[in-house]
């Protein structure tokens, strides 16, 4: 991804953890706080480290692949041409339950602009995020699928205007509803198999009332070195299934059950991408 | 405290925009320029502009020319020009645009007259600002089909251009310049120089016999047009149910707010310019000012959201004829001729 910044590299993922403190106390005092600051990582008393986060797709127990027939829950067989989602508000939830926010880096290595990352299964490497978080032993991970309606310096994000946003806000990323100011926080297109033959599905999930506010519960450890490595499995399958156990939205519905951006189909999505397992902690 | 590099690429960022101001005296906000960019018509209010992208010449010449320039879509067959014309006071005369590959869009392209005044934009009130506006035909598979990248990429490639980004916001051409610099042009286009507009300065002269029973037929008990067609630009801005449809193929404003009361509500457009835009409403299914006439008159369809002011009334054949030379009167000759819009 081309990104027109000015900027100093640091080749070397080891400098950043103390680069990054030493540039804290170097503008400690000039920033002007915004009630949404970018997250500081670190806490006094050990020097943020490195953790990487990586969201393994799969249909129940296939593996998930692009193009490829896979099979929900309840057997209908489906296809995915395009999956993509933003990643944002990531924290870890320490032993105490307290949110331990972290800082997510860009594909540069440098704290991202917006802490969102793009997961797209088309482009390779895209569903493995970088953050820096405190070393320690945590509880669990909470992220929310989608874009913020405020950006950390308060300016607007979700309905702010689109060809000012660097990736992976970028209009290009073509995650932009046009004809109204807003990201479309999930993406999901392809065909699945209605009534002997194959029909496209396309769901498209945004608005700030469809914030997809997840927490995955386990253990993580995150090592003081560069090692720290988190597992997420994200299971398409759960997408399509309701915390009470129906299947919905119904990919082998009509034309309004497998083609929608707003109404019952979205909102199943947020509730099921929430309550019935999407993204798991995978040991 | 982390992002000590975000620090620094804002701070210069900060940095690089002082001094595009001083460069390009951009930046004032304070007080009309000495040649006004914009011909404020008698009795209209002052447009505003936002802060971030104030008018200047410049920016609106290379907004001008982007508006005109087929090589903002991909086949580089369509401009914003092509359905946005200027002798139809920029609207498009056929019911349905066509963008690139022959692709027949879902809606008729209304006006661009007053935009500046509007406070959101297409038919269902979907974007609220001028340079959001203008992402939408230039991304939207059915009209430009492009990507803001590849649009930048051939202006780039042109000299004359990067001359003109350079001056218009001290920059090399960006997505984010691409989008200001036509909201810019678009805000100029601005039409209030009509035969009712010299009546209403007072030349009692300007409206003809007809026209003027007309005009209080509009403003009348019996037609009703002036509640929602109100106000210098005969708009009040709002979301209405005109009747139309006794079920609305196209949602309009339901699809932005999701609330099954708005279905078949479209912004209420000005009437400005009428005579030149037919077809008329969202979907440009009615031809001329008489079958709007007729629809109105007629009470329209029944449909749970249809507004209760749209109720049936009769006309005599004479108070029809001037209801409709009214509207016409509404033409503005120079807004169609002002050679500072053409390309
Ligand atoms: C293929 C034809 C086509 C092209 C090309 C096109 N438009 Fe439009 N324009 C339309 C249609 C159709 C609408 C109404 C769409 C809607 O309401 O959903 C519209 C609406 C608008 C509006 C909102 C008008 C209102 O009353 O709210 C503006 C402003 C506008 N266009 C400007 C532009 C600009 C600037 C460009 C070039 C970047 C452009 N258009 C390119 C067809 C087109
Ligand atoms: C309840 C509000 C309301 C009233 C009253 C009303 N209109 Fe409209 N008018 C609208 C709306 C909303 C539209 C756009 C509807 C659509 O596109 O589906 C419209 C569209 C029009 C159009 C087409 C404009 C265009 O650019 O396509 C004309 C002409 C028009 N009205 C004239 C009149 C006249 C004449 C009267 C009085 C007889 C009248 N209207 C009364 C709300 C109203």
């Amino acid at each position: 991804m081309a990104m027109i910044r000015i900027r100093h590299r640091y080749q070397i993922v080891f400098a950043l953890p103390a680069a990054l403190l030493l540039s804290a106390l170097l503008v400690a005092g000039c920033r002007k706080d915004t009630p949404n600051g970018p997250p500081a990582p670190a806490g006094n008393d050990t020097a943020a480290v490195p953790l990487a986060i990586t969201f393994n797709a799969v249909a129940g127990n296939a593996p998930f692949l692009l193009d490829t027939v896979m099979t929900t829950e309840n057997s209908i067989q489906y296809k995915v041409q395009r999956l993509r989602f933003y990643v944002s508000q990531l924290e870890l939830i320490d032993s105490s339950g307290a949110h331990v926010p972290v800082t997510l880096l860009d594909s540069a290595m440098q704290p991202a602009t917006y802490g969102i990352a793009l997961v797209d299964y088309s482009i390779r490497g895209s569903n493995v995020l970088r953050v820096l978080t405190k070393r320690g032993r945590y509880n669990g991970i909470s992220m929310a699928i989608g874009v913020p309606r405020l950006a950390f310096d308060g300016s607007s994000l979700n309905h702010g205007d689109a060809s000012t946003h660097l990736p992976p806000l970028d209009v290009d990323a073509d995650m932009y509803w046009g004809w109204k100011p807003g990201y479309i926080f999930l993406k999901i297109e392809g065909f699945s198999f209605v009534a002997k033959q194959w029909e496209q599905f396309v769901y498209h999930i945004g608005e700030d009332k469809r914030m997809m506010n997840i927490v995955a519960s386990g253990s993580v450890s995150v090592p003081g070195d560069s090692t720290g490595q988190l597992h997420l499995k994200a299971n398409i399958n759960r997408l399509f299934v309701t915390p009470a156990g129906n299947y919905l939205p119904n990919l082998a519905g009509d034309l309004a059950d497998r083609v929608a951006n707003s109404g019952g189909p979205a909102d199943s999505l947020v509730i099921n991408g929430q309550k019935s397992g999407f993204i798991t902690i995978q040991q | 405290m982390m992002n000590r590099r975000m620090h620094l690429r804002y701070g210069r960022r900060a940095l690089v925009l002082v001094a595009a101001c001083v460069l390009a005296s951009a930046c004032s906000t304070s007080g009309p320029p000495a040649t006004p960019l914009i011909d404020v018509p008698a009795g209209f209010p002052q447009p505003h502009f936002p802060e971030d992208n104030a008018l200047t010449a410049d920016r609106i010449a290379l907004g001008k020319k982007l508006f005109y320039d087929k090589q903002l879509s991909r086949t580089s067959e369509v401009a914003c020009g092509s359905c946005h014309l200027q002798e139809h006071a920029f609207a498009d005369p056929r019911p349905l645009s066509i963008g690139v590959n022959g692709q027949l869009g879902k809606r008729n392209a209304p006006s661009l007259a007053n935009m500046v005044y509007n406070t959101s934009y297409f038919w269902d009130g979907g974007v609220p600002t001028l340079e959001q506006q203008a992402i939408q035909p230039i991304i939207n598979p059915l009209e430009m089909n492009m990507t803001l990248g590849e649009v930048v990429s051939r202006v780039s490639a042109d000299p004359a251009y990067v001359d003109m980004f350079r001056r218009a916001y001290n920059s090399e051409p960006k997505p984010e310049f691409v989008t200001k610099a036509i909201a810019s042009f678009v805000r100029t286009l601005v039409s209030g120089r009509s035969r009712y507009d010299r009546y209403q300065q007072g030349d009692t002269t300007a409206l003809t016999a007809s026209e003027l029973r007309g005009m209080n037929i509009f403003f009348g008990e019996k037609a009703e047009c002036f509640h929602c067609h109100i106000g210098f630009n005969f708009t009040n801005n709002g979301y209405r149910n005109n009747g139309i449809y006794a079920t609305y193929a196209d949602k309009g404003r339901e699809l932005i707010t999701e609330d099954p009361a708005d279905e078949g509500k479209f912004k209420v457009p000005t009437l400005r310019n009428i005579a030149l835009t037919a077809p008329y409403m969202h979907d440009g299914s009615f031809e001329t000012l008489d079958a709007v006439v007729n629809h109105y008159t007629s009470g329209g369809q029944q449909n749970p959201n249809a507004d209760a002011v749209i109720r049936p009334f009769v006309l005599t054949p004479q108070e029809r004829t001037d209801l409709i030379a009214f509207l016409t009167s509404l033409t503005d000759e120079q807004f169609v001729a002002d050679a500072k819009f053409k390309p």
